[in-house]
């Protein structure tokens, strides 16, 4: 099938099975990498992309479910400008990422997060970012990071990276 | 160096784990020429540095980044002796140079918590050789030039004569100095201080690179079918259905499995559906945990072992006798990455992209596997999605160039998180039994006999042939496992040299063959032997009527080093000082040179026993970069949590039970306590960080659960209820 939809911005047209997970076909279509595979069943969080907005974890859902839709992944997350989006900045002020291979899938949930919830208590925290797994434990700071990036979310106002319509810019 | 003498120092060094032959900068020895990784027109001094034509300091990054924060250790240490900050270093992964090699092990290997520990020194002294031929350099361009400033200064008063081409020739004619004077700790301005890590912006962005997201032009997506039992090989197969699904371009019979190679990893996951194979399977499709269960208990019941360790004597044994069995269960790693690697085998070159823990073994074993020389192979390695211990060996990245010699192409293969977790080189199952003897509620004897299957058994044959000579008999290093299995240091570390004094102490191995996989696990035999230890130190604890924290001060009170971390940890933790409905467990071990202690916190509210808090105390000598050490003590603790909760790997006739994190759980947020790490000062050399922190968790635990409940839970996984 033709799917047509728009990544971090960007319109797209791509030829693929219609079963095809969204995850192989961005990173091996649209070579957008920075969404990894850890599980391939929904039980880790690695592949997680917004899909109008929402949080989905890419490996399992079939192309065909795009169509038509807004993709964000980690590549459209605050790079207008060398600028970090919050939840980035929080990240690298607490030193999160380890081995750093779930933390496109940890920044996405995060993202997600606080743009449903701008100050989440740590039961939502527990909630929206328990289905994400890192094995280097980075939890503790995971939890901080996000308590950090919501203080400050507060002072900067609220973000959305298809709003700014940043990655236009960036693509040709 | 004869090869006998080199053979003779890898395989001891191997076998030995610890033996220390003391180095000196390979750098020193031989002229820089030929380093991969060469910049066009950069000077370079060593193996480890270079100076662009642009002014730019380049690092090459000689271990392997999964994680433990090497990428930004090296660069502090580098960065220290050249007066930068570590950011304005470009660190590249490091190419196979014999220059790179661990001064322990001979081996270009990340593992053993040791990247710091034996690289403080030779880093320091690649960059300040290189520093100090700068300086030379710069006096004899130009007297009047002012040699005490800062390197960077100074170069750049270089670069403003406008004579840097000239200058870069000149220090290019300069040799090491014999000696190099080190900073002296009292003037560092990075080690101890930097509290960042650098490789942090590209992770949090999605720019690391890992092996699966290198581009590799042509490379198509491979799939390898292997047998679900143990040791199965290919009989025969049926692949015509699974040919004319789409996409799909080959299918072909390589090592032990059937390859299905596609234009898209997914169409060839869909594809491998389709192929119908036969398996011929031998002794391991009859293997079942349970039953090496009872065979080890069989074997702790027999005279049979190796003597570890025997201090004191016999006689001194006296009391009532008391016994306690313990046992642990296999674990897979389940690094989040699942095994990838990429590969572009022609008749006269070999390129392979992975992230890999030793870069040597894999080419060794690459070269012995496809018949092609070693001289002719590169290896690119990657950002590690987590290490562990796993990427210790090579497997995955001889299937790939196997795979791509075979079908003629490039390809990338990508293990399912299936196959990784049931074709694993496991964590050992063990079983243990303590005994002591107490006499009037003191205790005097300590007698530990642990079985086990042998890592290094497993390991040597697994990655020997690849490094010995080609003329020696392919017998030997399955003779020389099969010597050293017996006695292998890693089954009783931890159980050996314990700081506590007893006036008998001895340590037993038992070593149990089987056909299972097993390897190296983030800190290897202290993983287990710190839970049967510090599990059993408390309950003599209990029989002896003592606080467990005050009875293991007592015990060890010879040893300062581990009482000044129960101190610290006493006081950190608020040791006694509990609310009602609290309860804790204490436990400390030493493991890579560093001592840690943790008391685990438990809260019993309306949902039952919830972990509430870990307090650890650390003590692993200098520091590089206090944040990374916090880190990886928060790491070291949720992933032996991970062991202790949930960890369990079951092998039914030869096939692993687990497969995913749906029946191979690890733990989460949710269930992630608080920690709170102090680190204590010290001036000694700088230890091991990245494992420390996992053994002494499980033992925590327990001894907590057993304070909250009464009940002694003596195997892993444990239960909160
Ligand atoms: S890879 Fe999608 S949830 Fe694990
Ligand atoms: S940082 Fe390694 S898995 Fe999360």
């Amino acid at each position: 099938m033709l799917l047509e939809f728009t990544v971090n911005g960007v319109p797209h047209r791509v030829d693929t099975d219609p079963e095809q997970p969204l995850l192989w076909l961005l990173r091996e279509q649209l070579q957008l990498t920075g969404t990894k595979f850890g599980c391939g069943m929904g039980l880790c969080g690695a592949c997680t992309v917004h899909i109008d907005g929402a949080p989905m974890r890419s490996c399992t859902l079939p192309a065909v479910a795009a169509q038509g839709r807004v993709v964000t992944t980690i590549e459209g997350i605050g790079v207008a400008n060398g600028e970090l989006h919050p939840v980035q900045s929080a990240w690298l002020l607490m030193n999160v990422p380890q081995c750093g291979y779930c933390q496109s899938g940890q920044v996405m949930s995060a993202v997600a997060l606080l743009n449903s919830n701008p100050k989440p208590s740590d039961d939502d925290i527990d909630n929206a970012m328990s289905g994400n797994l890192c094995r280097c434990g980075t939890y503790p700071r995971i939890r901080a990071a996000i308590h950090l990036a919501a203080s400050e979310i507060q002072a900067v106002s609220y973000y959305d990276p298809r709003e700014q319509g940043l990655d236009q810019e960036r693509s040709s | 160096m004869s090869v006998d003498r080199r053979l003779f120092l890898k395989l001891s060094a191997l076998a030995g784990g610890g033996l220390m032959l003391g180095f000196t900068l390979p750098a020193c020895s031989s002229k820089p020429s030929g380093f991969p990784n060469q910049h066009a027109g950069a000077l370079q001094a060593n193996a480890f540095l270079q100076l662009t034509q642009q002014g730019q300091f380049i690092l090459q990054l000689h271990r392997a980044e999964m994680g433990q924060g090497v990428y930004t250790g090296m660069a502090t240490l580098a960065a220290e002796e050249l007066d930068l900050s570590p950011e304005q270093l470009q660190i590249e992964h490091a190419q196979y140079h014999p220059d790179f090699a661990d001064p322990e092990m001979k081996l270009m290997l990340t593992g053993g918590s040791s990247s710091i520990r034996n690289s403080y020194h030779i880093v320091r002294e690649a960059a300040a050789s290189f520093a100090h031929i700068l300086r030379l350099a710069a006096t004899q361009l130009d007297a009047n030039l002012n040699t005490s400033q800062a390197l960077p200064e100074l170069l750049s008063a270089v670069k403003q004569g406008g004579a840097w081409a000239e200058y870069l020739v000149l220090a290019g004619q300069i040799s090491a100095p014999d000696e190099i004077v080190l900073k002296s700790p009292k003037d560092f301005q990075q080690i101890g201080q930097h509290n960042q890590r650098l490789d942090a912006l590209d992770k949090i962005t999605g720019k690391a690179q890992y092996a699966m997201d290198v581009q590799v032009p042509n490379a198509l997506d491979a799939v390898l079918l292997r047998c679900p039992q143990l040791g199965g090989k290919v009989l025969s197969f049926k692949a015509e259905t699974a040919l004319a699904s789409s996409n799909v371009v080959k299918i072909i019979e390589v090592t032990d499995g059937i390859a299905v190679i596609a234009k898209g990893y997914w169409y060839a996951r869909k594809a491998a559906k389709l192929v119908q194979i036969e398996w011929q399977t031998d002794a391991a499709a009859k293997l079942n945990t349970a039953e090496l269960l009872i065979e080890r208990q069989h074997l702790l019941d027999t005279e049979e072992g190796y003597e570890a360790e025997e201090i004191g004597n016999k006689k001194d044994a006296v009391g009532e006798r008391f016994e306690a069995q313990y046992e642990v269960p296999y674990l897979a790693h389940a690094c989040m990455e699942p095994l990838s690697a990429i590969a572009d085998v022609s008749a006269h070159k070999v390129t392979l992209w992975a992230g890999n823990q030793a870069p040597d073994v894999v080419i060794g074993a690459v070269a012995k596997a496809t018949g092609i020389d070693k001289s002719l192979i590169s290896f690119h390695n990657q950002m590690l999605g987590g290490g562990f211990g796993r990427k210790t060996l090579p497997d995955y990245i001889v299937q790939a160039a196997l795979i791509s010699q075979a079908a003629g192409m490039p390809i990338r293969l990508q293990w399912s998180r299936e196959e990784d977790i049931q074709h694993d080189y496991y964590r050992p199952s063990a079983t243990a039994r303590l005994s002591a003897t107490i006499a009037e509620n003191n205790p005097t004897s300590l007698h530990s006999r642990v079985s086990s299957p042998s890592v290094l058994g497993s390991y040597l044959p697994a990655v020997a042939t690849g490094l010995l000579p080609g003329w020696l008999p392919e017998s030997l290093p399955n003779f020389a496992a099969g010597v050293t299995a017996k006695r292998d240091y890693s089954s009783t570390e931890g159980l050996t040299h314990s700081p506590y004094q007893f006036a008998y102490k001895r340590c037993d191995y038992v070593l149990q063959k089987q056909a299972m996989p097993v390897g190296y696990w983030r800190s290897v035999g202290h993983s287990q032997n710190a839970f049967f230890l510090e599990s059993f130190i408390d309950e003599l604890a209990h029989r002896c009527q003592q606080d467990p924290l005050a009875f293991r001060r007592h015990l060890m009170a010879e040893d300062e080093a581990h009482t000044r971390v129960l101190n610290a940890l006493e006081s950190l933790s608020r040791w006694g000082q509990l609310e009602a409905n609290q309860f804790q467990g204490v436990a400390i071990h030493k493991s890579f040179g560093t001592i840690v202690g943790e008391v685990l916190t438990l809260s019993k509210g309306q949902n039952g026993l919830v972990i509430e808090r870990v307090d650890c105390v650390v003590d692993c000598g200098l520091v590089i970069n206090p944040d990374i050490v916090i880190a990886q003590m928060e790491s070291g603790i949720i992933f032996g949590l991970t062991a202790a909760l949930k960890g369990k790997i079951d092998v039914i006739d030869g096939a692993v039970q687990q497969s995913n994190f749906h029946d191979y759980p690890l733990l989460r947020l949710n269930e992630s306590p608080q920690i709170r790490v102090r680190i204590l000062d010290s001036e000694q050399a700088p230890q091991g960080v990245g494992e420390p922190a996992t053994p002494p968790i499980a033992p925590a635990l327990a001894n907590a659960l057993f304070a909250a409940t009464g009940k002694r839970q003596r195997a892993l996984p444990l239960s909160m209820a």
